[in-house]
């Protein structure tokens, strides 16, 4: 029944626009290394095998967690205020489960987000500059295949923050029937943690959204299992928390619409 | 199970606040497989809460529910497997098309053939426009596909709320065919509820009427209809000679004034008797109507409270 219940999910999340608006997005921002290379202000090694690590970055910092916002408010606050959600409820289905499913068709579609992500700037990386000899990234050159397993275990790490991320806004999602309201909160939220994170270094690492691009690459690139350890941890915090109450929340909840 | 008689629905005491407002207070009926059961009662009484009580959207604040024997608190899976419903008005996903909204419950049953979602489309009269989006269905079209996806699983026992609200007058008749015709040849038992009294009197076998929170009458509706007296109305401008001669006769059971007549209540076939008794006492009756004994006059007789308080307009 799960597996049924998050094929629902994602066929309902690859039936909405908002999916193809956010790939275009991701699309723009891919050939845009094209066009700053036209008036010259490129001043890394930029090719066809690195492109796709430089852009994770511009993927999961902004583009994805918005897109994460807006599945939320639509999955969670949309559904319940126009009664979608009640009509699973009425089939043999419990309400932890809807919530579990909602959240694996969210990782199913974050991760489907990424590949693409991934195999477009690949793509566009090698049509503009080619594949180039090595993999250069972050001051240091590696073999091709180092880039291959350094850039396909960062995609793949990034869906561990970007989840725990999902999570926090599913909590968040409770709290308002209006989608819009919830949104504009949710993009308010994500805009002041990048802001204190920046003003004040010593919280950042308590913040959850340095780890979007920070926990991959502390582990694929540098390496230092202490801090992904510690990342790991705060993130454990993070979603123990919000799936911990969402779910005692959800449960209780009367659904009045 | 036991040895006890199950119920399609067996509603226990069930009582639910919102803040200090008290809306259901102690609720108790039973559905009896088969049953086409008619809920009745003004807007605000409970009705659509009461369902979504039974239904376990709303959690009671006290009481019991059975679906087939099993308890929704304890057994909520296998009480909810066999039940259908249409909740307040219909939910839809409006940027998808109807099929699409079908295929969203059909994939949570596994064992239903693919071609069952055109063959309730078919069911609820949207062959044709299945493709199209719901955002561009009408009230009524609307309507039917919340009707086709409360019976797209088989369930044996369907919730109903206000079905034929916005469907026009052909689509009325027919959705009440549709019903009767699913209890009949598939014995689904209904529970609907309704303002169209006049619904219950010709599809509901058995009804029951919520006021304040509390069912006030429940029974067969051939029963509340065939009371053991008759109603007529008095038109006459001699109203208070004619008022103290028809409190004198000991089979009128009660009489009280409205604007230009009497209304009468009497024992059954007792309504010739008093014409010829006012008669002779040389009451003048311009008119003596027989008032139709229907669901609806029972209805707002019951659940106005005090009905025969009408004021008096002498000159
Ligand atoms: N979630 C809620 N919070 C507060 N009050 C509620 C809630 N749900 C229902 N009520 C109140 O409970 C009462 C019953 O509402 P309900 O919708 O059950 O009535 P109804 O009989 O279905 O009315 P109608 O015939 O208009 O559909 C109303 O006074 C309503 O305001
Ligand atoms: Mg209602």
């Amino acid at each position: 029944m799960l597996y049924r219940l998050i094929k629902n999910e994602v066929f309902k999340i690859f039936l909405s626009k908002k999916i193809y608006a956010i790939m275009i997005v991701m699309l723009f921002f891919t050939i845009l290394p094209k066009f700053e290379e036209l008036v010259g202000n490129i001043d890394i090694p930029v090719h066809g095998q690195n492109l796709p690590i430089y852009m994770l970055g511009t993927h999961v910092i902004v583009i994805i967690p918005l897109f994460i916002i807006v599945a939320v408010a639509q999955m969670f606050t949309e559904e319940y205020t126009a009664g979608t959600l009640k009509n699973t409820l009425l089939h043999p289905v419990t309400r932890t489960r809807l919530l579990n499913a909602k959240l694996l068709g969210l990782v199913v579609t974050v991760m489907a987000l990424l590949l693409f992500g991934m195999l477009i700037a690949y793509g566009f990386g090698t049509l503009f500059f080619g594949w180039g000899n090595s993999f250069y990234f972050d001051g240091q050159y590696y073999t091709t295949g180092e880039g291959f397993m350094i850039t396909i275990g960062s995609y793949l790490a990034a869906v561990v923050p970007l989840m725990v991320f999902a999570m926090v806004m599913m909590l968040l999602s409770f709290f308002f029937t209006s989608s819009g309201v919830l949104a504009g909160i949710s993009i308010g939220l994500l805009v002041l943690m990048n802001l204190s994170g920046e003003m004040f270094k010593m919280l950042q690492p308590y913040l959850l959204v340095g780890s979007f691009r920070g926990f991959p690459i502390t582990v694929f690139v540098e390496g230092d299992m202490a801090n992904a350890g510690f990342q790991l941890l705060v993130m454990a915090v993070y979603s123990v928390i919000s799936y911990g109450v969402s779910v005692m929340w959800f449960k209780r909840k009367d659904l009045a619409y | 199970m036991n040895m006890s008689k199950t119920y399609a629905l067996d509603v226990q005491d069930l009582h639910k606040s919102f803040g200090d407002k008290h809306v259901i207070r102690g609720v108790s009926f039973r559905v009896e497989h088969g049953d086409i059961f008619g809920f009745l009662g003004p807007n605000g009484s409970g009705k659509t809460t009461l369902i979504r009580m039974i239904l376990n959207l709303v959690h009671p604040d006290r009481g019991r529910v059975l679906i087939n024997g099993y308890d929704t608190r304890t057994r909520f899976l296998q009480a909810i497997a066999s039940v259908g419903a249409v909740v307040e008005s219909p939910s839809l996903y409006l940027h998808l098309t109807a099929r699409q909204n079908l295929k969203l419950i059909a994939n949570l049953h596994p064992e239903l053939p693919v071609e069952r979602i055109d063959e309730i489309l078919d069911l609820v009269g949207l062959s044709g426009r299945g493709d199209e989006k719901v955002k561009n269905y009408s009230l009524g079209m609307k309507q039917r596909l919340g009707i086709a996806q409360a019976l797209i699983h088989n369930p044996n026992l369907v919730f109903l709320d206000e079905p034929t609200n916005g469907i026009d007058p052909q689509g009325v008749i027919e959705i009440r065919e549709l019903i009767t015709r699913l209890a009949r040849d598939h014995g689904i038992t209904f529970f609907i509820t309704t303002h169209q009294l006049h619904e219950v009197e010709q599809i509901c076998n058995r009804v029951a009427i919520l006021k304040n929170g509390h069912v006030i009458e429940e029974g067969f509706v051939e029963d509340l209809l065939n009371r053991e007296e008759d109603e007529v109305e008095v038109v006459t401008r001699d109203r208070d000679r004619a008022m103290a001669i028809i409190e004198k006769q000991p089979y009128v059971k009660d009489v009280s004034r409205a604007s230009d007549r009497l209304k009468v209540r009497v024992e059954q076939g007792t309504t010739g008797q008093l014409n010829r008794e006012l008669i002779t006492q040389g009451i003048t009756v311009d008119y003596l109507v027989p008032v139709r004994t229907t669901l609806e006059h029972y209805f707002i007789e019951r659940t106005e409270g005090e009905a025969h308080a009408v004021p008096v307009d002498q000159k």
